[in-house]
């Protein structure tokens, strides 16, 4: 691969290339949903993706799912006089920024590969789980599971000498229990993702979460709905991560860049305070066990975690080369995308919020009437955050009360987020998944249980 | 009866990469053994002695931790990895190595053990 | 025979070399590609983007069960593990009969163009420069945030082991704009227009007609929670009917009683104004194909003729359960699949879905159905209407729109949304016009072609 790779780089300096690079990203993948205890669909797949990034004055790309070295070669063309053509349209050229050219080979972890699995074993596991789930209560009505797995093996290359090659598993399994009492439905979701392999449906006790989530949808039958108002909130590590992930993606220098946009909330705002000063937020792409694992970016650059939000302030973006030579600051490997065919963009992969040292019971024992709120069901993110929850308790006199069925609230990111009085000393993620263009890409956002001193929520 | 339970073990053993399982009383009596071939019968020299009081050790680590009880162990080497599940009357051990899939491998013994406890109902064997 | 079609052919070997019993095999590729025109950080920016996308999907069947896998990977040996894969995963289906076997098909017209698939770079500049113009033309201060030209060409075979061997190829053009005014940067528009080739956009009418739409929503105003009469654009409608509602229209859905139409045949189910066809054979349609994803030809069906309910879509395992004929409408679209001018994958598995739907025009013009509308809103853009129920509720943001009173627009909706049911919706249209668009949703496979239809009331809230 390397050879073929370097030749086409090759052709593209040979052309007149001021930059080029190209990714080629081979994915093997299984996805199987099972609705009620019946395969619904199991999709066994190899993608083959690959493109090439030509800067003459501003980029020209070409994407292709072939690599043989015509069509690789026939790309480059393109790309370069794409190039070409549209820099004579702009008067500003894009440079990026410098990095140190790395060669290097990433093989698979310790992990159980998911290809080395017969699809029958990874069906049974599901089954079981779903039968678990089921027969927690006759209430359950609906349980839906959606699996998938994959192994990605990337290949870079680029005209500075870079040549990374880099292989990076993935596992998700997602759980949605729909219960129903006369007129009453209620509904909750479980989230098990990693860079990992099969291992994970061990370690993650999928058969555990099941029957967990079985036993609180069937609880929340008989719940009362919070009655809306302002309260004391303590949310749970699942929503501290949705907050966390759509504050991380508002750190991404591109849509700081679009004020306009709907995550361009923190245009301008680098030195300043954006949220409460408890908060301090991590995008980190290379701690293990996390959804979102990889040593070298999209651009071949060494990831990094960064530090964007310290104490409350953003301290700085994070950023893909272009950017990084716009805000004159360095690239710390922050650059992702679903796979070949699509462009590198700065993106969060796990947004983290720092823990303190605040017990859970330290956390809510001065709250005289608070709600707690656990587990996202759905959510858009933003500027505006807005979240249904699945579920929640009362907090009385410091204590933990009644059970309560899932609430809304809203989160303004301009002013509820200066609202956060206390973090708390757990840990644990919420994985998600971005769209873009028709591919899912994993992120995800974590961190401890947070405290707001006022929060408004609804039924 | 040796049938029978080798008729519910065979949901275990058929599973691959197991090469030995055990099925003990919670006495820490065997009442079943299975290996896979010859040469794992003589590989295998763990008494069930040697299962019955890990277990308890189990127990008694976890309850000095803190924690309630124990459902099962699990050890992984390099190589091998090794699964003791208890439920009520019954001890399953499993011996398999790292290419089993150990999700399923979980699965699968606390199957057995769910079956074999259905079996004897809470009469002693 | 084109080189999508040998491809499909040496995977039919292929496949008979694993003994498989029946075989169906899908190739596709797409070559798109795009010139984006747009601002970052107050600079104008510049890229150009070609892709070519190449793949294929197998179904097979094996003692009477059938399984599907996908490859982008044409190497021999990841063919061969393809073909392994499908029938690792293979499951008895209800209603598979065998793949289809060979049938008449018919040629579609306007849906390829040669100057559309060999634009070259500077013919494509050339026209984003002449959309600019026109837009520019019109007023000084209009700010051009993005303007973008893309075109694509699509290929497409089928072989099966009941002997159909089939392809197909189609053009596709389209242009995006995003508009603002100066010292009114919180107003923008975005026009998205989409044909079937270069000659079929209308540069200038688009430039102009999304010039002066900016413009006139500079004047926001706000609007009162309440019911009032409304004009939708097809834009708006497609949003409507492209969700709960196309998916009522499945005999999938019907068969397993999920669609709010089942037993419905015969009812009047819309208002009498409506007449609804599925039309994969319409003249430059965007999902105009000459056969559909199974290799069946594509047909017009009446769906809705003056409010009563009609007829249902198939694919072939889901007419043999109802014991019909096929309609034409196997698709491999799943969400959240997505692409302005076809919204097929081979990576998506077959099932049933629209192609383009069609409203029979009525005889009004906008400007007449405007005029009648004592105190009304003439709604031009609204969110995706992907968030809506099964049951067809839905609740809205509108992105653009107006106030009607006494017959004129008094000025643009400032923050409101429509809240309704995409089925009592179509109950309540009391006129339908003349002039015929087409569009696509934001998050559906499947096209509209309709007039701007009026409606009774819909409920705004504020």
């Amino acid at each position: 691969m390397k050879d073929l790779l370097e030749k086409i780089i090759e052709n593209a300096v040979g052309l007149g290339a001021e930059y080029a690079d190209v990714r080629i990203q081979r994915i093997y993948s299984n996805t199987i949903r099972i609705v009620n205890g019946r395969i619904e669909r199991t999709i066994p797949s190899v993608e083959l993706t690959a493109s090439i990034r030509v800067l003459k004055g501003v980029w020209g790309i070409s994407s292709l799912t072939s690599i043989s070295e015509d069509d690789l070669l026939g790309a480059v063309n393109k790309a370069f006089k794409m190039a070409k053509t549209g820099a004579e349209r702009i008067p500003e050229t894009i440079k990026i920024k410098e990095v140190k050219p790395v060669e290097d080979k990433v093989k698979l972890g310790e992990i159980q590969d998911p290809r080395e699995v017969p699809i029958e074993e990874k069906m049974e596991i599901i089954l079981e789980c779903d039968n678990a789930a089921r027969s927690v209560d006759t209430r359950i009505i609906r349980t839906d599971y959606s699996y998938s797995d994959n192994v990605t093996e990337k290949y870079f290359c680029n005209s500075e000498g870079s040549y990374i090659e880099e292989i990076i598993p993935f596992t998700e399994l997602r759980i949605v229990v729909v219960a129903r009492e006369g007129e009453v439905i209620q509904q909750t979701i479980g989230r098990i993702a990693a860079s990992a392999g099969q291992e994970l449906m061990a370690y993650a006790d999928p058969l555990e979460v099941s029957e967990r989530l079985a036993r609180d949808t069937v609880k929340l039958l008989s719940a009362k709905s919070p009655s809306p108002g302002k309260y004391p909130v303590v949310v749970d590590n699942g929503i501290t991560g949705l907050i966390a992930l759509s504050t991380g993606l508002m750190t991404s220098a591109q849509f700081a860049s679009m004020p306009e946009s709907e995550l361009g909330a923190f245009a301008g705002k680098l030195g300043q305070k954006v949220c409460s000063e408890v908060i301090t937020l991590t995008d980190d792409p290379t701690s293990s066990g996390l959804p979102v694992v990889f040593h070298y970016d999209e651009e071949g650059v060494p990831a990094r975690p960064v530090n964007v939000i310290e104490n409350g302030v953003l301290r700085t973006y994070i950023h893909s080369r272009e950017t990084a030579y716009r805000f004159e600051t360095e690239p710390l490997g922050h650059s992702r995308a679903p796979n070949a065919l699509f462009q590198p963009k700065p993106i969060v992969s796990n947004a983290i919020i720092k823990s303190s040292d605040l017990s859970f019971e330290e956390l809510i024992e001065n709250i005289r009437e608070g709600v707690y709120l656990r587990g996202v069901v759905g959510a858009t993110i933003g500027r505006i955050i807005q979240c249904k929850t699945m579920m929640g308790y009362r907090i009385v006199d410091g204590e933990l009360g009644e059970p309560l069925r899932g609430a809304t609230f809203v989160v303004d990111a301009s002013k509820d987020l200066f609202n956060i009085d206390a973090v708390a000393n757990d840990f644990d993620i919420l994985p998600l998944r971005l769209i873009e263009g028709d591919r899912f890409y994993p992120v995800s956002g974590g961190g401890p249980h947070i405290r707001f001193k006022e929060l408004k929520i609804g039924g | 009866m040796s049938e029978e339970i080798a008729r519910v073990v065979k949901d275990l053993s058929s599973l691959y990469g197991v090469n030995s399982i055990v099925i003990l009383n919670s006495e820490g009596k065997g009442v079943y053994s299975w290996h896979r071939t010859d040469a794992d019968r003589r590989r295998f020299r763990l008494s069930e002695r040697t299962i019955k009081d890990m277990l308890d050790r189990a127990v008694e680590f976890v309850r000095l931790a803190g924690g309630d009880q124990v459902r099962n162990i699990i050890f992984r080497g390099r190589e091998n990895m090794t699964v003791i599940e208890h439920l009520e009357n019954i001890i399953v051990f499993a011996f398999a190595d790292m290419r089993a899939n150990l999700a399923l491998l979980l699965i699968r013994v606390r199957r057995v053990a769910e079956n074999l406890v259905k079996m004897f109902g809470g009469t002693s064997i | 025979m084109s080189e999508l079609l040998s491809i499909a052919k040496i995977v039919l070997k292929i496949a008979e070399e694993e003994k498989v019993d029946h075989c169906e095999v899908y190739v596709m590729n797409k070559s798109k590609t795009d010139y984006i025109f747009g601002i970052e950080a107050d600079k104008k920016t510049f890229s150009g983007i070609s892709s070519t996308i190449k793949g294929m999907a197998i179904r097979v069947v094996k003692d009477n069960r059938l399984g599907f896998a996908y490859s982008s990977d044409f190497s021999k040996e990841a063919l061969k593990s393809t073909v392994r894969s499908a029938l690792s995963v293979a499951e008895e289906t209800r209603g598979f009969e065998g793949f289809t076997s060979p049938k008449t098909i018919s040629d579609v017209k306007g849906t390829y163009d040669n100057k559309t698939a060999d634009l070259s770079v500077e013919e494509a500049m050339k026209l984003i420069d002449s959309l600019e113009n026109f837009i520019k033309s019109v007023n000084e201060d209009i700010l051009i945030l993005e303007s973008s030209l893309h075109h694509c060409t699509i290929n497409t075979a089928i072989a099966n082991t009941s002997g159909v061997e089939v392809e197909d190829k189609g053009t596709y053009a389209g242009i995006s704009t995003t508009l603002s005014v100066k010292n009114e940067e919180k107003v923008t528009y975005s026009l998205n227009v989409s044909r079937r080739s270069i000659s079929n956009l209308n540069l200038e009418k688009l430039g102009e007609t999304a010039a002066n739409e900016v413009l006139r929503l500079t004047e926001k105003k706000d609007i009162e929670t309440g019911d009032y009469e409304a004009v939708l654009s097809p834009k708006v409608l497609v949003e409507l009917l492209s969700y709960s509602f196309a998916t009522s229209l499945c005999a999938d859905q019907v068969q397993a009683k999920l669609s709010m139409f089942e037993g419905k045949i015969g009812e009047t189910v819309a208002s009498e104004k409506l007449t609804l066809y599925d039309d994969g054979t319409y003249e430059g349609g965007l999902y105009t194909t000459k056969f559909d994803d199974e290799g069946v030809p594509t047909q017009r069906t009446l769906l809705i003729e003056r409010g009563v309910l009609k007829g249902f879509l198939y694919d072939s395992i889901t007419a043999n359960i109802d014991n019909v004929e096929s309609t034409g409408n196997c698709v491999r679209w799943e969400p959240p699949t997505w692409d302005m001018f076809f919204a097929r994958s081979f990576s998506c598995r077959p099932r049933v879905w629209i192609s383009n739907l069609v409203i029979e025009p009525g005889s009004k013009k906008l400007d007449d159905l405007i005029s009648e509308v004592n105190k009304g809103v003439y709604l031009l853009n609204v969110f995706s209407g992907f968030t809506m129920s099964p049951s067809g509720d839905f609740s809205l943001p509108v992105m653009h729109g107006y106030i009607v009173e006494k017959g004129e627009i008094s000025g643009a909706i400032r923050k409101a949304s429509i809240q309704g049911n995409a089925f009592e919706i179509l109950k309540k249209i009391d006129e339908v016009g003349i002039d015929v668009d087409m569009v696509v949703p934001d998050s559906a496979s499947g096209s509209l072609i309709s007039p701007h239809i009026r409606l009774e009331k819909i409920k705004m809230i504020s």
